[in-house]
């Protein structure tokens, strides 16, 4: 019994990195551009169908397609973002929710139309296996999504702590004005973290893409995963998106495949209810952080 | 007065519907120390907000050494060497002090001499290297202006403008930064633009002087010739 709970709690660990990556994008860019991207579930789709024709037209192992799948979402998401999504934002938050939208709903028409509405599943060889670790079966594939997820995620910190450009998209975050102040081109910025955002859905779509079946139309239920992993997460916060990916993880090994995302659902309500300020007071922070208050 | 360094010409603009600035016209000279004063309200930051290009005049020019930058979005004017320390400081709260200064240095032609600048900052004020590695935003009222004092040097500037960089600052302190100001003035030949609303301590520092009231320049001159009772009551408008 006790050798069982453990491979379910370490089963969701490892799953908990998919989470993350999944949420990871989300948080990006509601932290950064103060935009709830409702496409952000497409572009997961999205990269998923890319590795999937990369593995069958290269005939590589689909976790080297990132090569070219990041990339790829990258410089769509960074277009999208810098000719669309930044003008409709000089209009207020509202219509650049709509663009998105309207994003969301082409991309999945279109993802219909070119791939039909059949299931689809990134196979590898070795997805079954799994090895002995104390007495513990645990699935390969599950170790090698955790490595992933674990490694884009400390790229991703490195870069926004150490280079001038992650720096600058920092202070975009913070004080959109002041960071306009020290000669940072906003919509640049803008632009680059929903490119980088973009580019993590492609490796989370490569992730569940491997990991479970989808349909052109399954971008929506990812969002909704990607919305609960923020919240739980706090925005822009990578650390916290890893924890949150892995208490999402450890909730759907629980629960199982039939009350896995009830139990989601009712904790999300949960937090909002009863925790909104470990949630809250991040935001305001974001959208308010001027930070000339407090000494004066 | 020396050669023209910045020059707004004429500028409208408006806050909503108001118009916050109406027809104002300044000149400051290369090396030199202006204060724009006037109570809240008069028009001052909307003003500098115009020169830094934070705001679209909705009339006028602004010409930098002589080039019309008007149209130029604002991280291009930081980088034609034209800087704002804006009311407040507006530090980026969530960053460290070296962080917050590493980005003023973000434009194309500071950012070769990045870790000079921040030599320079760090010897003007020796308390931000001590705290180099603390979040801005748990720094005092003083030392938060000092970061963004030395946000602002690591563009490398030419005009530096600083709007009422004594607003709830101790007078200690205040004092302080003046006396910095003044170094900077002097070892640089840093052109400096105070909008303030402390009158006496901004006139004593500057050469020139203009007031202004609900949008207008109401008086201006020599801050040494101007009389005490006109001062009063240009900026009082009584």
């Amino acid at each position: 019994m006790i050798m069982y709970i453990l491979q379910v709690l370490i089963n969701g660990i490892l799953l908990g990195g998919v989470y993350a990556i999944l949420g990871l994008g989300m948080s990006l860019t509601l932290g950064i551009v103060k935009l709830t991207n409702l496409a952000h579930g497409e572009y997961i789709i999205l990269g998923a169908y890319a590795s999937m024709v990369l593995q069958s037209a290269l005939g590589v192992d689909p976790i080297l397609s990132l090569f070219i799948s990041v990339p790829l979402l990258f410089a769509g998401g960074y277009l999208l973002q810098r000719l669309l999504v930044n003008r409709a934002m000089k209009d207020g938050a509202e219509s650049a929710l709509l663009v998105t939208f309207g994003i969301s709903v082409i991309l999945k028409d279109a993802l219909l139309l070119i791939f039909g509405a059949d299931a689809r599943h990134i196979t590898v060889s070795y997805g079954n296996e799994s090895i002995m670790i104390a007495g513990l079966s645990i699935p390969l594939l599950n170790i090698l999504l955790i490595l992933i997820s674990g490694a884009s995620i400390l790229f991703l910190e490195h870069f926004m702590q150490k280079t001038m450009t992650g720096r600058a998209i920092r202070a975009v975050s913070d004080d959109t004005e002041a960071a306009a102040l020290t000669g940072i081109n906003v919509g640049h910025m803008f632009a680059l973290a929903a490119g980088i955002a973009a580019a993590t859905a492609a490796v989370a779509g490569l992730s569940a893409g491997m990991k479970w079946t989808w349909y052109p139309s399954s971008g929506g239920h990812y969002l909704l995963i990607a919305f609960v992993i923020v919240v739980i997460g706090g925005l822009g916060n990578v650390g916290g998106t890893f924890a949150a990916g892995i208490v999402f993880g450890l909730i759907q090994v629980i629960g199982g495949a039939s009350y896995g995302m009830l139990i989601s659902y009712i904790f999300l309500v949960v937090i909002l209810t009863l925790k909104p300020q470990s949630m809250f007071p991040r935001i305001k922070k974001l959208t308010g952080g001027r930070g000339n208050d407090a000494g004066r | 007065m020396s050669e023209e360094i910045l020059r707004l010409e004429n500028i409208k603009a408006n806050y909503g519907d108001f118009p916050a600035v109406d027809d104002v016209s300044i000149c400051i000279g290369e090396g030199d120390i202006v204060s724009v004063l006037g109570t809240n309200g008069s028009g001052k930051t909307t003003l500098m907000n115009c020169a830094a290009g934070l705001i679209r005049p909705s009339g006028g020019r602004i010409f930098l050494r002589g080039e019309d930058i008007t149209e130029m979005p604002p991280e291009l004017r930081v980088n034609a060497g034209l800087a704002l320390v804006p009311q407040g400081g507006r530090c980026f709260a969530r960053m460290s002090v070296e962080d917050n200064l590493l980005t003023g240095s973000y434009s194309r032609r500071a950012r070769k001499q990045s870790r000079d600048s921040l030599e320079k900052v760090y010897s003007l004020f020796p308390v931000l290297k001590e705290k180099r590695k603390q979040q801005a935003g748990t720094l005092s009222g003083g030392e938060r202006q000092m970061t963004a004092i030395g946000r602002a040097m690591m563009s490398r500037p030419s005009v530096m403008l600083f709007d009422e960089l004594s607003l709830g600052l101790a007078p200690v302190v205040v004092k302080e930064i003046y006396a910095r100001l003044t170094e900077l003035n002097g070892s640089e030949r840093m052109t400096i633009v105070l909008i303030e609303q402390d009158t006496r301590r901004a006139m004593r520092m500057s050469s020139y002087t203009y007031i202004m009231l609900k949008g207008r320049i109401v008086l201006e001159g020599r801050s040494d010739a101007l009389k005490d009772e006109d001062v009063k009551t240009a900026y009082f408008g009584i």
